[in-house]
């Protein structure tokens, strides 16, 4: 085989790589003012909750003929909430990217150095629902409720096991002030997936759980596991004999919210943010929504434009004091 | 009602024209996207899922399952014909499965693969259907101490596919490990080795690094070579393309092996059928007639891994319908998908929605019939595009990696770790250095690693944990013994190794 041959395919090889890199990059501009053709973008890969969270809005809505067809979803879930930013900004002025954001979208650049995106990039549209965060424990637990698991705690330092994501989720945020408001303290084991999380508890390992409602209703059904408590001060129709933690004397003012909740790309038009605002505020009046929410324990917490972004503006600062004091913060 | 007039129910309600009709386009898309590396099953259920939820629940989720099975038939294809493992569980495919191609062996290759998928699919239905509440139990006893010992008994495993030299396997694994550090520390929430990149934080994208060291290091080396006249033998006439009566009584005991031991780990949330796929494999080398074959184009060598890959996804149902966990990613969409459709997958799944579960486990033995007849007739077709000229086909393997790559995350910054596992593979190639030890270790670390941290965490740093649980001291017995016949069974191999290197 001669030279030349070896160097055309070595030259073919360098072309179709060098091409497709090319057709990677380019991305369209559309500047429209008015949504014609919305795609959802969301962290999270296929199955995920905020995945599965956004299918299921958008079937509500497609359903009660909120929307006349079915927005398809973006997975962007490269560098936990930092990719799918990325996507939005790569994307500004186009009226029909919008995005369903978590707190995980404020944490996730704070533990980055020098990152180029932030949620104050992103334009506003409408908070939809917190997602209060349940503790549950393996049925016939020592503990029945959360001040319980707090006292036991307090009595033997050091012992007790929380089951949980990763150092920088919102259940490990949670037992950072728990621990440091109530001087108690136990320790945490960090899971990649709920599932994990779920089976330490009902093997023994852990002690306890914090999660969302739907990690663990199926299960107390079968009467493997217990909810002990609700986070915050509202109750949840799904748990309807679980008490809040308000109720029992917990203090958790300073617990960062786990809500949900729909972002423009930067810059978009008036037009385009109002044009969503009367699709969900529509959608959460609509009956699927509440089943939807009952069933997710969810609770409705509708606000649109400057509310939400005062409540954003909130969080931010709750979130960025934690990861400040877990010296995890920097981006500063 | 048993299990078995459930089944039959199941099979009542499955054998709908409807279902059948999205059954078989499941099994029909599973398969390309299987062929294809980079768009897995999960991103193909997603993008069908605004369609499938306009369906009956059992018919989408009947035609979701078929995507998911039908991958793993198509998943031995690339790793056979063009040394491109599309997903984990099929690069220890790769080892013999293409050195069994370029000996003009494609076709028995992909037959058995077909084949043995089919057994050991049925195997693992039939698991499924009678033996789900009793063994769910293992998913939850498997704690970070029991995974901790697995995992140690799965890397010994790991430096025995290096074959005759260990230190090269050694060599391997400690990349695979270290490449697999790189990332976000799940405990700390630290950047380890990321040098500020986004990019990386999420860790190395593993299918830029098993196409770039298997397939890109592979085409590397050979556009080197001088002779490219012919790479692959491609013999003529239908009866060499398809595996003989003699591959099928040779493999027989492989695909059972590979049957079992895929079941019960896929039961295992994590594990899956990467490690499924490795431990048959060394086991079937061990049981074997013919060890020596093995890494050489040994027939059983393809068929313990395919068995093991397609058993599994009978042990990774058991965990999602019996306590609603996920054991993998496609897991992790059904689970999605049955959420979506308001069904709430947890322990009461079988007894609330029986008209949903069943007929899913009745479509999975229907499914398994359908690829086995939709594989066979391509097998032959397949393996005659080894004639392909080497100057279009390299280009094509190329193009097919970077396509597959890319459209993982759709990041091109994926492609530059392409280019540079692609000259890694070829260095190693070159130092003749296996791959599989590399990509398999850079699989396991994350668990072991977490196994390990959780474990000690527990104890309060006391190793005491591992040999108080029986199932994890157990294992660490067994892990001993393999190292111990690893030490002396080669002892006198080692010591060569080492005086050539004193040299």
């Amino acid at each position: 085989m001669s030279t030349l041959m070896r160097l055309s395919t070595g030259l073919a090889v360098a072309t179709a790589m060098a091409t497709l890199a090319a057709c990677g990059s380019g991305s369209d501009t559309a500047d429209d003012e008015t949504p014609t053709k919305t795609e959802v973008v969301t962290h999270n890969a296929v199955g995920g909750g905020s995945d599965v969270f956004t299918r299921q809005i958008i079937k509500v809505m497609s359903d009660n003929d909120v929307i006349d067809r079915q927005w398809p979803v973006r997975n962007v879930p490269a560098g936990d909430s930092i990719g799918a930013m990325s996507y939005m900004i790569e994307r500004e002025g186009d009226a029909n990217i919008i995005a369903q954001m978590t707190p995980t979208w404020i944490a996730t650049p704070m533990t980055v150095e020098d990152a180029s995106v932030s949620v104050d990039q992103l334009t506003p549209i409408a908070m939809l629902a917190t997602e209060p965060q349940v503790v549950a424990v393996k049925a016939g637990s020592p503990y029945t409720s959360l001040a319980d698991f707090i006292d036991a705690a307090k009595a033997a330092p050091g012992t007790l096991v929380q089951s949980g994501g990763s150092s920088t989720a919102n259940d490990a945020l949670t037992r950072l002030v728990l621990q440091d408001t109530s001087q108690a303290e136990w320790k945490f084991l960090s899971f990649e997936d709920t599932g994990s999380r779920i089976t330490a508890l009902l093997r023994g390992d852990a002690d306890i759980m914090m999660g969302s409602a739907s990690d663990f209703s199926e299960l107390v059904r079968a009467g493997d596991l217990e909810v002990i408590s609700i986070i915050g001060s509202e109750g949840l129709d799904i748990f309807p004999d679980a008490g809040t933690s308000d109720e029992q004397g917990v203090d958790t003012t300073n617990v960062p919210v786990q809500f949900r909740a729909i972002v423009g790309v930067p810059g978009m038009s008036e037009e385009a943010v109002s044009y969503y605002q009367d699709a969900l505020s529509e959608m959460v009046e609509t009956d699927d929504w509440k089943t939807l929410t009952t069933d997710a324990g969810l609770v409705t917490d509708y606000r649109p434009g400057d509310e939400f972004e005062s409540y954003l503006s909130e969080q931010t600062t709750i979130i960025g004091d934690l990861l400040d004091r877990l010296g995890l913060r920097m981006d500063q | 009602m048993n299990s078995l007039d459930l089944l039959l129910a199941g099979f009542e309600a499955a054998l709908t024209p409807t279902n059948l009709l999205w059954l078989l386009i499941g099994c029909l898309l599973g398969t390309l996207v299987g062929i294809l590396p980079g768009l897995g099953p999960p991103a193909t259920i997603a993008i069908l899922l605004p369609l499938a939820t306009g369906f009956e629940p059992a018919t989408g989720l009947i035609m979701m399952a078929g995507i998911y099975y039908g991958a793993k038939y198509g998943g031995s294809t690339t790793s056979i014909l063009l040394n491109i493992p599309g997903e984990s569980a099929s690069v220890v495919t790769c080892i013999d499965g293409y050195e069994m191609a370029k000996q003009g062996r494609a076709g028995p290759a992909l037959g058995i693969a077909a084949i043995g998928s089919f057994v050991a699919g049925t195997i693992g239905v039939i698991g499924l259907t009678f033996l789900a509440p009793v063994v769910a139990d293992l998913a939850v006893d498997f704690g970070p101490p029991e995974y901790s010992a697995l995992m140690v008994f799965a890397l010994i495993l790991v430096i025995m596919l290096a074959g005759d030299s260990i230190l090269k396997g050694f060599i391997a694994m400690f990349g695979g490990l270290f490449l697999a550090t790189i990332g976000t520390d799940l405990f700390s929430g630290q950047q380890r080795f990321t040098d500020g990149r986004i990019e990386l934080a999420g860790g190395v994208e593993f299918i830029a690094l098993s196409v770039g060291v298997f397939a890109v290091g592979e085409v590397l080396i050979n556009i080197e070579k001088e002779n490219q006249t012919q790479i692959f033998q491609v013999p003529r006439g239908i009866r060499n393309l398809l595996p003989s009566w003699s591959d099928l009584m040779k493999s027989r005991l492989a695909v059972l092996q590979g049957s079992v031991v895929g079941f019960f780990i896929g039961i295992l949330p994590g594990a899956g059928s990467t490690v499924a796929s490795f431990v048959s494999y060394i086991l079937a080398k061990r049981i074997s007639k013919t060890p020596d074959e093995f890494g050489k184009g040994s027939i059983e060598g393809v068929a313990a891994p395919e068995a093991a890959n397609n058993s599994e996804t009978g042990g990774a149902m058991i965990p999602l319908l019996t306590l609603g966990i996920p054991g993998s990613g496609t897991g992790a969409v059904l689970l999605g998908a049955l959420v979506i459709y308001g069904l709430n997958p947890g322990p009461l799944l079988f007894t609330d929605n029986p008209d949903v579960v069943w007929p899913i486990i009745a479509s999975m033995y229907l499914g398994n019939v359908a690829l086995l007849v939709m594989n066979l007739p391509m097998v032959p077709l397949f393996a005659k595009l080894l004639k392909t000229p080497y100057k279009v086909m390299y280009p094509g393997i190329l193009l097919i990696s970077v396509v597959g790559v890319y459209s993982v995350n759709f990041a091109i910054f994926d492609v530059w770790l392409l280019v540079v596992f692609g000259l890694l593979g070829y260095v190693m190639k070159k130092l003749d250095i296996p791959p599989a030890p590399l990509v398999l270790a850079f699989v396991l670390e994350p668990i072991a690693e977490n196994a390990v941290r959780q474990s000690l965490l527990l104890s309060d740093n006391s190793p005491v944990i591992y040999l108080e649980r029986p199932i994890s001291a157990v294992l660490l017995g067994l892990a001993t013994l393999l190292m111990l016949s690893l030490a002396f069974g080669r002892s006198r191999n080692v010591r060569k190794q080492v005086i050539e290197i004193d040299n």
